[in-house]
């Protein structure tokens, strides 16, 4: 394979300049074409005319690859399993087509949802009713767990840490807190403005 | 154009072969090029390109620069357009 160095000079098609051109190859950092990420000081080669980078020798792959494989996070949480059935109700009632695969959209959604300051009442109001119902059926108490996987992109967990930050509840409340306030929204008053995006989004992401 | 499809298909393999290949960037890295992604190697895709028969080939000029033929190859659902400029080949997607 033919290693280029920086400094190193060649000829390309620039797209910009419409024409074959000198290009000088240097270091940079190069955006993928879909917007998402970029690879770090990559080898590339630049036009010497409108400082477009042109071209891409075979020896950035390898960085390239591994800028594209950004890690996910993973959100794991155990929780009553009446939340995971909320939250599969209200996938449903919002797609029908919806699985548990569609679970990381919704709670995405509520994460860069404005809802904040709504959390801890619709929370109270969630476990009041769980405890009215239980009375009023004359039900035993139940302790049965379930564990919620998540695994989100660096978008996704960034947005999860700054409503963690903001609410200053832990993972595991907000969780049931988000899913109390989706109950709300889409089971209960139906709030038509996020079941609109809900629906959307889940059939974007079917 | 300025040469045939087995022209094209021995100087395209020879070119994987012996790393005489650039990829063509306008500002960014094109995910449609999985060579430069490195989602596909140079040996997977000779094997692809060496399935090629004449009927998978088409060729046209460059939009602005008359002088370079630019080439498809379309074959078992892949789609590779490049072009030459000597002596390198040119990858401009890669992908299926």
């Amino acid at each position: 394979m033919k290693l280029y160095l920086q400094g190193d000079r060649g000829k390309a098609l620039c797209e910009h300049c419409q024409q074959v051109v000198g290009i000088t190859y240097l270091r940079r950092d190069v955006p993928f074409s879909d917007g998402n990420g970029l690879a770090r000081d990559i080898l590339v080669g630049v036009c010497d005319q409108c400082a477009t980078t042109v071209a891409i020798p075979p020896q950035s792959t390898p960085a390239i690859k591994e800028a594209r494989q950004q890690p996910l996070t993973s959100i794991e949480a155990r929780l009553p399993a009446v939340y995971l059935d909320v939250l599969d109700a209200a996938m449903h009632s919002v797609i029908e087509d919806a699985g548990v695969q569609m679970r990381k959209l919704f709670l995405s959604y509520y994460f860069n949802a404005r809802v904040a300051p709504c959390l801890e009442r619709a929370h109270s109001a969630f476990t009041a009713y769980l405890a009215e119902q239980a009375e009023a059926r004359q039900l035993p108490a139940v302790h049965s767990m379930k564990r919620l996987s998540l695994k989100v992109n660096h978008y996704v967990a960034e947005d999860l840490a700054r409503l963690l930050q903001a609410t200053r509840m832990t993972q595991t409340e907000l969780l049931k807190s988000l899913i109390a306030q989706m109950r709300e929204d889409v089971l209960e008053d139906g709030n038509p403005a996020v079941i609109a995006d809900l629906r959307q989004l889940a059939r974007l992401g079917l | 154009m300025d040469r045939g499809f087995r022209k094209v298909r021995r100087d395209l393999i020879n070119a994987l072969q012996d790393g005489n290949y650039l990829h063509a960037a306008r500002g960014s890295i094109e995910v449609k090029n999985l060579l430069a992604t490195g989602e596909v190697s140079a040996g997977q895709l000779i094997e692809v390109i060496g399935a090629c028969k004449g009927l998978d080939h088409s060729c046209s000029a460059h939009h602005s620069v008359p002088g370079i033929a630019v080439h498809v190859l379309k074959q078992a659902g892949w789609y590779i357009k490049f072009y030459f400029i000597e002596p390198d080949v040119w990858f401009i997607s890669v992908h299926r």
